[in-house]
């Protein structure tokens, strides 16, 4: 009995919304500090690793795929972003946070926040991974298509600049 | 506290304030939608259909000696460790949760109790303790000792479990086994004993639940009474196109008091025929020369005429005539056939007929080229013979439903021909190697060493089946989902919903 590839795909891409549907939209959020658009984003790398499958053979090149695409995507969102904000200033918090996410994020959360959202893509890609999804460094290496050493250049300079925003802050 | 601890502390509470609203809808709707575009162009705007014709063109010659890396997405250089080839019993597909929605469960338990009450609907369900390596008892309710069915599950790489069966000691089902793949009408067999002696069988689409409708079909059976032994039975089910390509055969038996569920057997099975009734028969080419139609459920014979000598086979759409290719003494010829009277109508010179899809219309290949003809072949000639280069290579046409390309096979590659403003055969354009081009919608399909891929209207490959057999002739039926297939043994194999099932042997062609 031969599998059909073709079939089978989708319900593999369940498995992979199933498993990690919800930690990308998180992931996301963190990048873009925007639920709806997190989920657009994740949304969208599901659609690509769909249309990608066939070529990536190996499960788990699927989800390093799926990652990269999700950093991707919330990156070039940032990007339209911040044009539109310099073409039409807007307010900085596109959603309004509900009164019970802010009473679990605080202050100092949020200037964490603020200022790994202020680090160059790369850095901030890397602590991402590394700090809420606990990727190891050959894993974020396969993510974002960098060897481990970039990964650790990468970590140890977004780890030093975040520490100097966060000194400026305070 | 240093400033990784902030940074981990933020981020925990930051995410865990953000719980995403179900997405896989979305997702599927918008992967749907993306087929959609190029499977059904032709049928809405011609024109925009030609256009994109063209686009494939393109699009598939440029990446034609690319191999397969022609996506318009970058993709990143991943460098992995090499990870063992996964086991594919592992990856057994879950009964519960169902996929593609959000719910997970970390304990086995809290997912005993959800496939109790949400799936099977018992309405005071007590749970065992799990066993290993995998199991967790339940019942309908906490009087209720003697009826306990036993789910078997499984936990992920990534914690989460699920139920890939749930199996009730006093319903025994022997047939269809786990991942069998089904056709209407589905017989059952396996051993019973029911208390009222009435054994339920709901046949589920995947998605379903047990605990209320719609099913995709519900009988029942009167099995062995209560205290005997269990007993031997056999039954037939009968259910209407699924739209998924797996679902669940469950035999069930319930409460006499309140009618409430008492026990359980549940398989995951899958569906040969999803999208759309599987044609009811097909026409063949036999290794013994005679052109046979068979109904596709059990291969049997309906009609059969002999045809000296017969090799590939065209039916024309409505069924009623049969282009057959007769090889004698290494010449080729084409008889036309009309199933109703046996009676071979017509004959031509020349070599793989390929019927067009309004039926008047044939192309096939002939010592100057690929000519096109209404029929019967004395009117009028479509268009002037292709020629250019020895035509007798060429093989395998099938047409694109605009009705103005035609795909071939020629020296192991396969090619294009706008009829409509092609000079010679030449003026054909060559979009990728392989064998066999054969038009699904308006995508075209080939066969390759790697299976049976398409090219899409982007110009990318995508593997349709790993047949892990040598295709020698395909087709596909008017839905798109229904292929037959022949391997170079004469075996002819079809293939639906999820898998490729042995049909016949001594095949030499076949069409739906």
């Amino acid at each position: 009995m031969m599998t059909v590839v073709e079939v089978g795909t989708t319900d593999e891409l369940v498995d992979l919304y199933r498993d990690h549907y919800r930690s990308l939209v998180r992931l996301a959020s963190l990048l873009l500090d925007d639920v709806p658009s997190s989920e657009e984003v994740v949304q969208d790398a599901f659609v690509r690793v769909h249309m990608a499958w066939d070529r990536i053979t190996e499960p788990s090149r699927r989800l390093a795929y799926l990652r990269s695409a999700v950093l991707n995507g919330a990156r070039s969102r940032m990007r339209r972003r911040q044009v539109r904000r310099r073409l039409e200033p807007v307010p900085d918090r596109l959603t309004a946070e509900s009164a019970e996410a802010a009473a679990l994020v605080t202050e100092d959360h949020r200037e964490v926040l603020a200022a790994l959202r202020g680090l160059p893509d790369r850095q901030r890609e890397c602590l991402a991974l590394r700090y809420y999804l606990d990727l190891s460094e050959a894993d974020i290496a396969a993510t974002l298509g960098i060897s481990t050493g970039s990964v650790k250049t990468h970590t140890h300079r977004g780890m030093a600049a975040l520490e100097k925003a966060l000194e400026e802050e305070s | 506290m240093s400033t990784e601890d902030r940074l981990r502390a933020a981020v925990t509470a930051a995410t865990d304030t953000v719980e995403p609203s179900e997405g896989w809808d979305n997702i599927q709707a918008r992967i749907e939608r993306r087929e959609h575009q190029w499977r059904r162009p032709a049928v809405v705007f011609p024109a925009v259909a030609a256009v994109l014709a063209a686009v494939v063109l393109a699009a598939a010659l440029l990446t034609a000696d690319r191999g397969d890396k022609t996506d318009v997405i970058t993709e990143p250089p991943v460098t992995t460790t090499p990870t063992p080839e996964p086991d594919p019993e592992v990856a057994t597909p879950s009964l519960w949760p169902p996929t593609g929605t959000s719910q997970s469960f970390e304990d086995p338990k809290a997912l005993a109790l959800s496939f109790a009450k949400d799936f099977l609907g018992m309405p005071n369900p007590v749970i065992g303790d799990f066993r290993e390596p995998g199991e967790v008892d339940i019942r309908p309710k906490p009087q209720a000792t003697g009826l306990i069915t036993t789910l078997e599950v499984v936990k992920s790489s990534v914690g989460a479990w699920s139920v890939t069966e749930a199996r009730a000691a006093n319903l025994q089902m022997d047939t269809p086994a786990r991942d069998a793949s089904l056709t209407s009408p589905v017989q059952l067999s396996g051993r019973s004993r029911a208390f009222e002696a009435t054994v339920n069988v709901t046949i589920l689409d995947a998605g379903q639940v047990l605990a209320r409708g719609p099913h995709l079909a519900q009988t029942f059976f009167t099995g062995g009474g209560a205290g005997a032994e269990l007993e031997p039975f056999q039954t037939t089910v009968e259910f209407p196109t699924p739209t998924q390509s797996s679902g669940m055969v469950v035999l069930s038996t319930a409460s006499a008091e309140d009618g409430s569920l008492s026990e359980a057997t549940v398989r995951r099975v899958r569906f040969l025929t999803i999208g759309g009734p599987v044609p009811e028969s097909f026409v063949a080419t036999t290794t013994d020369g005679r052109v046979v139609r068979f109904r596709t459920q059990n291969a049997t014979e309906t009609a059969s005429v002999a045809a000296y000598g017969a090799t590939g086979v065209s039916v024309s759409p409505d069924g009623s005539l049969c282009a057959v290719e007769l090889e004698h003494e290494s010449e080729r010829n084409i008889a036309m056939v009309r199933f109703s009277t046996g009676e071979k109508e017509i004959g031509l010179t020349g070599s793989h007929p390929a019927f067009r899809d309004d039926s008047g219309v044939l192309a096939w290949v002939r010592f100057d080229g690929i000519v096109v003809y209404p029929l019967p072949p004395d009117g009028e000639r479509v268009f002037d013979p292709l020629q250019g280069g020895a035509s007798g290579d060429v093989r395998s046409l099938s047409w694109h439903p605009d009705r103005q390309t035609i795909a071939f096979e020629r020296d192991g590659s396969v090619y294009l021909l706008d009829i409509s403003s092609a000079q010679s055969l030449d003026d054909a354009r060559r979009v990728a190697t392989g064998s066999n081009p054969l038009f699904v919608g308006s995508n075209l399909a080939f066969v390759t060493s790697k299976g049976a891929m398409t090219v899409d209207s982007a110009g990318r490959t995508r593997l349709l089946f790993d047949p892990g057999i040598t295709v020698t002739n395909i087709d596909v039926d008017a839905s798109g989902r229904h292929f037959l297939l022949v391997d170079d043994k004469h075996n002819l194999f079809w293939s639906g919903g999820g898998v490729i099932e042995p049909l016949a042997t001594g095949i030499v062609d076949a069409e739906w």
